[in-house]
């Protein structure tokens, strides 16, 4: 049988074949590497609360606000929590922006719905995308810091309680 | 009323006679246009092999036209591949089924159709399994923990939560901000009974569905088959309508179709109904609502 005829032969092997390599290549990654269970092409969207990981740039204690210009380099670095990808948002930041001394990115818009009074004035605030708009911090040049990825630990049910585990961080020195 | 009826049989008629193996393509490729990875270099060649696909319908049989499909496609995946939607690993997938189904079956459309319909069938059976499997392993989903929590934080679920759910807007926001601050070691979220009823209803359903459907799928006779494509059905209108991953919807209509033998006219005609279903869900009909009622 020459390679045409082996090609015919396993041929409807070939996509189910590839695709049981790529969902155990991506079990690995989430076994070793802490690659978020929901991406890597394994099917485990809906399945676990790797969703809410959060990456946390922070300088003397406070929070750095990230513009949405780097949101990718921060949603790479929750989905795979790594040095490569801590440094590249990393380079991305250095030099070229600026951190919130407040150190609350989200405070401003997020109290003003605390202290809405109901339920339509809450609606009000989220389908008018004006409110969330914020920044009215002073923003100081950043050089150095620390980046960190925090990943819900435990979800308690019928309790609602939260713990929150740190499972990467990295730090970056002024110089 | 016989006037209606007419036109009804005419165009089921027209839709039956349509050759199964372009339809599946051309809603492969529509597909692509709609859902698939947005890059300068993919979006015309998407546009430009659907014209081609409804203008000259001949050329979906070609392998041509799906090796240049998935290499851009591959191309336009490959340096985030970590952080790409699963959707657009099966939309690969699915490319790749129909580069290995045309050169294969070498202009044959029986054999063509025959090669997609296993590829489909496999599919599937392994978005689902692999669904089950993965939910088993991750270890927050059967305790109800995942589909609460999410209930609880996540903004696309805000309509159950608060309408359903009964939870205070103005808590289900308080809880995604504790996201948003710089993290503490524990917090407690905001919840009320009923979510929690909910989440444990949307859980064990959810997975009872996800568990049926590869099951049924592997049992090779036609009334199961057939029970496995209305689940899928139903897992599509009811799961899109709900969380809004439209492509993951469309795309599983679309192996549904794929999947079916050339005398399924009911459940063929259902997939492309589902399709539409889909874009009806795009509609952002909570904004309209609050357009109209409070003038957001």
């Amino acid at each position: 049988m020459g390679i045409r005829g082996y090609f015919k032969k396993y041929s409807l092997w070939f996509v189910p074949g590839l695709m049981i390599l790529v969902f155990i290549n991506q079990l690995f990654m989430v076994s070793f590497l802490d690659l978020s269970r929901w991406k890597g092409g394994g099917m485990g969207m809906f399945s676990t609360l790797d969703d809410k990981r959060t990456a946390f740039v922070s300088h003397g204690g406070s929070a750095v606000y990230l513009p949405e210009s780097l949101f990718q380099y921060k949603v790479g670095l929750e989905i795979l929590p790594n040095a490569k990808s801590a440094d590249r948002l990393w380079s991305a930041l250095k030099g070229t922006l600026y951190f919130n001394e407040h150190g609350f990115p989200f405070s401003e818009p997020f109290l003003r719905i605390a202290d809405l009074p109901d339920s339509i004035e809450i609606i009000r605030a989220l389908y008018k995308q004006p409110t969330l708009e914020f920044i009215k911090a002073n923003y100081t040049s950043i050089k150095g810091g620390i980046i960190e990825v925090y990943a819900v630990n435990t979800y308690e049910v019928g309790s609602g309680r939260v713990s929150m585990k740190r499972i990467f961080s990295k730090l970056y020195s002024s110089e | 009323m016989q006037f209606v009826a007419d036109i009804r049989k005419n165009i089921a008629e027209t839709i039956y006679q349509i050759d199964r193996v372009t339809v599946i393509a051309q809603v492969t490729l529509f597909m692509f246009v709609v859902f698939g990875p947005s890059f300068w270099f993919t979006v015309p060649i998407y546009q430009g092999a659907l014209l081609l696909s409804l203008v000259f319908p001949k050329v979906v049989k070609t392998s041509y036209l799906w090796i240049v499909i998935t290499t851009v496609t591959a191309l336009a995946l490959f340096s985030e591949w970590h952080s790409v939607d699963n959707h657009k690993w099966l939309m690969l997938y699915w490319g790749l089924a129909f580069v290995v189904a045309t050169v294969v079956s070498r202009g044959d459309t029986d054999a063509l159709h025959v090669f997609l319909k296993k590829n489909a069938w496999f599919m599937l059976i392994f978005i689902m399994g692999l669904s089950v499997v993965q939910k088993i392993l991750g270890g927050a989903y059967l305790s109800g923990a995942f589909f609460e929590f999410t209930l609880l934080t996540d903004q696309r679920f805000f309509i159950i939560t608060h309408y359903l759910g009964g939870l205070p807007a103005k808590d289900f926001f308080l809880n995604a901000e504790m996201f948003l601050q710089y993290p503490r070691a524990e917090f407690t979220l905001f919840l009320t009974q009923r979510v929690t009823l909910i989440a444990f209803v949307m859980t064990y359903a959810l997975l009872l569905i996800e568990i049926l459907i590869p099951v049924f799928l592997l049992i090779q006779k036609k009334s199961y088959q057939n029970f496995a494509h209305l689940l899928n059905g139903l897992f599509i209108a009811v799961v899109y309508l709900i969380a809004p991953v439209y492509a993951f919807g469309f795309l599983l209509a679309v192996l549904g179709i794929a999947c079916l033998s050339s005398d399924s006219r009911k459940l063929f005609l259902m997939y492309i109904l589902l399709m539409l279903v889909i874009f009806l869900y795009k509609v952002p009909w909570f904004s309209l609502y609050y357009y109209f009622t409070i003038g957001v």
